[in-house]
């Protein structure tokens, strides 16, 4: 007899395989909400770090010129931005509601891959073409203005736009195509499933 | 299990005994999904961790048991594909085992079981998996927010699979 009740039986006879401990699985839920917390707190200290000393160099260094002052206002300005939306999407990642019916969190990933689209394409871009700006304000007083020679001006615009082209184009690239599939594949995956479920 | 709110009084001893119950299917469940048991371990742990720290979020409206089933689907579909070609080593070492002693057919029968889930599409695992596992059809179409009548003609579909899949491969 070979039907599905053999397969239900085998299935019954597997060996128990043995469990961690239910107070070892606590201790890890808490050790991960620890770590995690530790990492916000980390970020939020980087971001306080930057902020900070862009005051101090607001306030310590006499500028000349307005320009400068935007310029790491903008700056300021883009980090807090840039920061508060990464933010947001890890808050989403840390949150997604697993307890949903696959269906609800093909969703919400959906909603979540489109605002992610949008922050690494449009978003990036704003951010890059705002910090840019605010770099040309700044420079424009400390290395424009200053009786620097034109050799040290231009080797110093191409190292920054080389580092530029170097962030956007290769590693910000690079980073995004990761985090699009990763997302990708759990909405496939996802959606698998409701195609699997259409009977 | 009946219902337990609130818990967020009796978080510890609540998890505990949620865990105890249910970590053995979705052990099982997770086994199913994937074909390395070191990556089904880490299955559980994740929908454990998940279940711990949205202890306090169970509203009660469906059973502590479709909640968990519903966590432990999704946090395998969500997992990433990144080792999904991995060679299946605890399977291959299923085999060697049992090779070397023929007593241990079992062994190999179970092995083979395993390898015929594996060749069904990702959901159907998950799905067929709660059916060995002889979780009520309400709880599995809970957890799948499918309908009763769609989910049963799903699962005998993958049962006629299944039972293909694993008697036409069976050289044992």
């Amino acid at each position: 007899m070979k039907t599905f009740d053999d397969i239900e039986a085998l299935w019954k006879s597997t060996p128990a395989t043995p469990l961690p401990d239910a107070g070892e699985m606590i201790k890890k839920a808490l050790k991960q909400k620890k770590i995690l917390a530790n990492k916000i707190l980390l970020q939020v200290f980087c971001l306080l770090a930057a902020l900070v000393s862009m005051m101090v160099v607001m306030c310590k260094i006499e500028f000349q010129f307005t320009s400068s002052y935007i310029g790491l206002g903008l700056m300021m300005l883009c980090i807090v931005v840039f920061s508060a939306v990464r933010f947001r999407q890890s808050q989403f990642l840390k949150k997604a509601n697993f307890s949903q019916s696959p269906s609800v969190l093909l969703l919400e990933f959906e909603k979540f891959y489109l605002h992610q689209k949008w922050v690494n394409t449009k978003g990036t871009l704003i951010y890059t073409i705002a910090l840019n700006i605010a770099f040309a304000f700044y420079f424009y007083e400390t290395l424009v203005v200053p009786p620097i020679s034109i050799f040290w001006k231009i080797l110093f615009l191409v190292v920054y736009i080389t580092w530029m082209l170097i962030a956007t184009l290769w590693i910000g690239k690079r980073h995004n195509r990761k985090e699009h599939a990763r997302t990708e594949d759990i909405i496939g995956k996802l959606k698998e499933m409701q195609k699997s479920l259409e009977v | 299990m009946p219902f337990i709110k609130p818990f967020a009084l009796n978080h510890e001893p609540a998890f505990t005994e949620i865990y105890n119950k249910h970590a053995p299917q979705v052990l099982r469940m997770c086994r199913a999904y994937t074909d390395s048991e070191a990556q089904a371990q880490d299955f559980l742990q994740e929908t454990f961790i998940k279940v711990w720290q949205n202890l306090n979020n169970f509203r009660g409206d469906a059973k502590v048991s479709t909640w968990i089933y519903r966590i432990a689907v999704n946090t395998c579909l969500s997992h990433i594909r990144s080792n999904k070609n991995k060679t299946p080593v605890e399977l291959q070492e299923h085999f060697d085992r049992a090779d070397d002693n023929s007593g241990v057919v079992k062994e190999q029968q179970v092995a083979q079981l395993y390898k015929a889930v594996h060749q069904l599409p990702e959901a159907d695992r998950l799905i067929i998996s709660m059916v060995l596992e002889e979780i009520p059809y309400d709880e599995i179409a809970g957890a799948l927010n499918i309908s009763d009548g769609n989910l049963r003609v799903k699962i005998h579909r993958i049962k006629q699979e299944l039972t293909k899949l694993f008697f036409s491969d069976e050289n044992i």
